[in-house]
């Protein structure tokens, strides 16, 4: 097979793989080899549904022994089935780097024959590029679940991030979907990397030899939409995965319906867009804005709202911590504040240092008034213009907004809300 | 009322901000020659480059500024923006006067002009880094055509020379008839027109194709949407962006 079809094979299989950050990693350049990583990461270019290319994402493989009912590759599917050889991968590679089309490798694979036998595949290449190639470049690596402790050992040294999906939120759905996988064969090797990543940390402290294991840790990656999960237990889920295995990313894809005809899949989403981009605003509050995940949702109320973003939605609940003087308040209460991240934030209280800081120059500094405003008070006034109230800023905010008229919540329906008025009883 | 005008060089702006110190003009402004429009009410100035009088104002503002300052001033200046000089000469005025962390305060008029320039050219970097675009030459040679907004090729070229260390290779700003050089060793920027012709590597053309088939069939295609990635990746940058020709 030519290899131009190969990659094109093995590209389409791999880009439901969402993670293609090349960031966490800062290698500077050593003699004798080629490329370093860059800490904040580089984007190469932008692909056509507006996804950021910035690794050459292939499968190694999309020859698979398991039968997952939402995979394209999955065993009982008919696809063409080809495989790189380590060269030819290894060639386009170091081909693509040196003309910047990419940052580095992301590598992943269809399992072949065994966990054991794909991931030694997979580390020959890294392998390859590392030693003969003398590649410095950023290698992302999907490890296998179930294969031996000593083959993640040895892909840790070699590689700059490792990533086990979890594919799904719950055992339950699982079982259902992928009976093959299960939670606890993917929690086992996160853990063991763990343990090992803090070790390495100590060591590098310690001994001037010590090689650098996974510097930029490990990641993992959820499919929301193909199971009835709800959206607490996903968050709840990723607060434990960057609390106790201390995950740098969790990635979450919103599942596309390739497979038809199958009765435990939906052959529809609803909004799958917005409901991904909800998650990862909500994602982004567990991370940066000290959130947790019961402020955000609770047993009550599962599901995020898709007509706010979450931060919006909490403040609106919780009125009463508002109006919030932004010449006065902790970097804590103005990151509470919707329409004041993180930089700007700093921006404010670094401006504060000179003098008080006007209306007009929190625009300047990036504040997003649309939201902000009827939350905060500044220098005294409120530029709200309505009372602070949850349900009147809540209807002001939405009909200002223009994207939410897109969104087509299913509309109240009379017959519904008072069936008896009808019922003719 | 006076107006400095200077050779279009950063030690050309360096010196007429030494020599508005130490004259008694106090210039209104400073322009560079290439782009200065003069008016009735403004009489112009030429200053004359001088290496000597720019490194001292150079030096002082790395001791007495700090090193991020004048990186910001470097940063800025490559914008090329016709007010910039004299925006950088306010700059340098207030930060002499009050300290370094002037450039803290964003909404300052004196620094924001100043700090938006930084942040607009800092932003068409990153994004260069990332789309700059080399094909090899026969004689193993990466040359790269590109036309960026701003002046971007003397900031490329440090990026460069750490990451593509081991290979020589030509950035090309076909606007400005600028390049940066790297022979594996060190860079240096000279005005380039550009070769007539030149013979591509005889491999090149399959990685150009790979690059591309991998370009189109990475997206899924249940997700096409175009607006998201011509916001990344504005449409004035194509002409030279290989994958999208």
């Amino acid at each position: 097979m030519e290899l131009l079809d190969k990659l094109k094979v093995l590209a389409e299989s791999a880009k439901y793989d969402v993670s293609c950050s090349s960031s966490g990693s800062d290698r500077k350049n050593i003699k004798g080899m080629s490329g370093n990583t860059s800490l904040p990461g580089i984007c190469h270019s932008w692909a056509a549904d507006g996804r950021c290319i910035s690794l050459l994402k292939v499968l190694y493989t999309n020859d698979c022994v398991y039968d997952c009912a939402y995979c394209v590759n999955r065993k009982s599917a008919d696809v063409d089935r080809v495989e790189f050889t380590p060269r030819e991968l290894v060639d386009i590679t170091m081909n693509f780097y040196r003309r910047n089309y990419i940052e580095g490798l992301f590598i992943s694979s269809a399992i072949k024959h065994s966990p054991e036998y794909t991931m030694e595949r997979m580390i020959q290449v890294v392998k390859i590029l590392r030693l003969e190639e003398k590649y410095n470049g950023y290698i992302h690596m999907k490890a296998i679940p179930g294969v031996d402790q000593r083959l993640l050992d040895e892909a840790g040294l070699y590689v700059d991030r490792m990533s086990i999906n979890l594919e799904l939120p719950t055992e339950k759905s699982l079982k259902l979907l992928a009976p093959q996988k299960s939670q606890k064969k993917m929690l086992l090797p996160m853990g063991y990397l763990k343990d090992k990543l803090l070790q390495n940390k100590k060591d590098l402290k310690h001994y001037r030899h010590a090689k650098p294991f996974m510097p930029a840790g490990q990641t993992t990656q959820l499919m929301i939409g193909a199971t009835k999960d709800t959206d607490y237990s996903i968050i709840k889920l990723s607060e434990g995965m960057y609390d106790k295995v201390s995950m740098k990313r969790v990635y979450y894809s919103g599942y596309v319906p390739i497979v038809q005809n199958n009765s435990l899949l939906p052959s529809t989403v609803k909004h799958p867009k917005l409901r991904e981009h909800r998650l990862y605003q909500a994602d982004w509050l567990l991370r940066f804005y000290g959130f947790k995940a019961d402020e955000i949702l609770s047993r009550e109320m599962p599901d995020l709202d898709l007509e706010v973003d979450p931060k919006c939605n909490w403040a609106l609940k919780h009125i009463e911590f508002f109006p919030v003087e932004v010449n006065k308040a902790s970097i804590e209460e103005l990151l509470r504040v919707p329409g004041i991240g993180n930089i700007t934030a700093r921006r404010i209280l670094q401006s504060r240092r000179f003098g008080p800081v006007t209306y007009l120059d929190l625009k300047k500094m990036g504040v997003v008034l649309k939201r902000a405003k009827y939350f905060i008070l500044c220098q005294g006034k409120y530029y709200g213009e309505i009372d602070i109230d949850s349900e009147k800023i809540r209807n002001r905010m939405l009909f200002y907004d223009p994207k939410a008229k897109n969104i087509h919540i299913d509309q109240i329906s009379m017959f519904e809300k008072y069936p008896t008025m009808f019922s003719g009883g | 009322m006076i107006d400095y005008i200077y050779d279009g060089s950063f030690e050309g702006m360096l010196t007429c901000v030494y020599e508005a110190y130490y004259t008694t003009d106090n210039p209104e402004g400073i322009y560079s020659t290439y782009s200065y429009q003069g008016d009735l009410f403004h009489e112009p100035k030429f200053i004359i480059t001088d290496l000597e009088k720019s490194h001292k104002v150079g030096l002082a503002v790395v001791e007495k500024l700090s090193e991020t300052f004048f990186h910001k001033i470097v940063n800025a200046f490559f914008s090329e923006d016709y007010h910039v000089a004299t925006h950088i000469y306010k700059l340098l005025k207030y930060g002499f006067k009050h300290g370094p962390e002037i450039i803290m305060h964003v909404s300052h008029p004196i620094v924001a002009p100043v700090v938006d320039l930084v942040n607009a050219v800092g932003r068409e970097t990153h994004l260069f880094v990332g789309l700059v675009r080399f094909m090899k030459l026969k004689g193993g040679i990466y040359y790269c055509q590109f036309s960026p907004t701003y002046n971007q090729v003397p900031l490329l070229a440090e990026h460069f020379s750490h990451r593509l260390n081991d290979q020589i290779w030509v950035i090309h700003d076909v606007e400005r008839n600028l390049a940066v050089f790297y022979d594996k060793k060190s860079w240096y920027v000279n005005e380039f027109h550009g070769m007539k012709d030149y013979e591509l590597d005889d491999e090149e053309i399959l990685y150009q194709s790979l690059w591309k088939t991998f370009h189109k069939h990475i997206a899924i295609k249940e997700r096409i949407n175009p607006n998201l990635q011509r916001s990344f990746m504005p449409k004035k940058y194509w002409k030279y962006l290989l994958e999208m020709n």
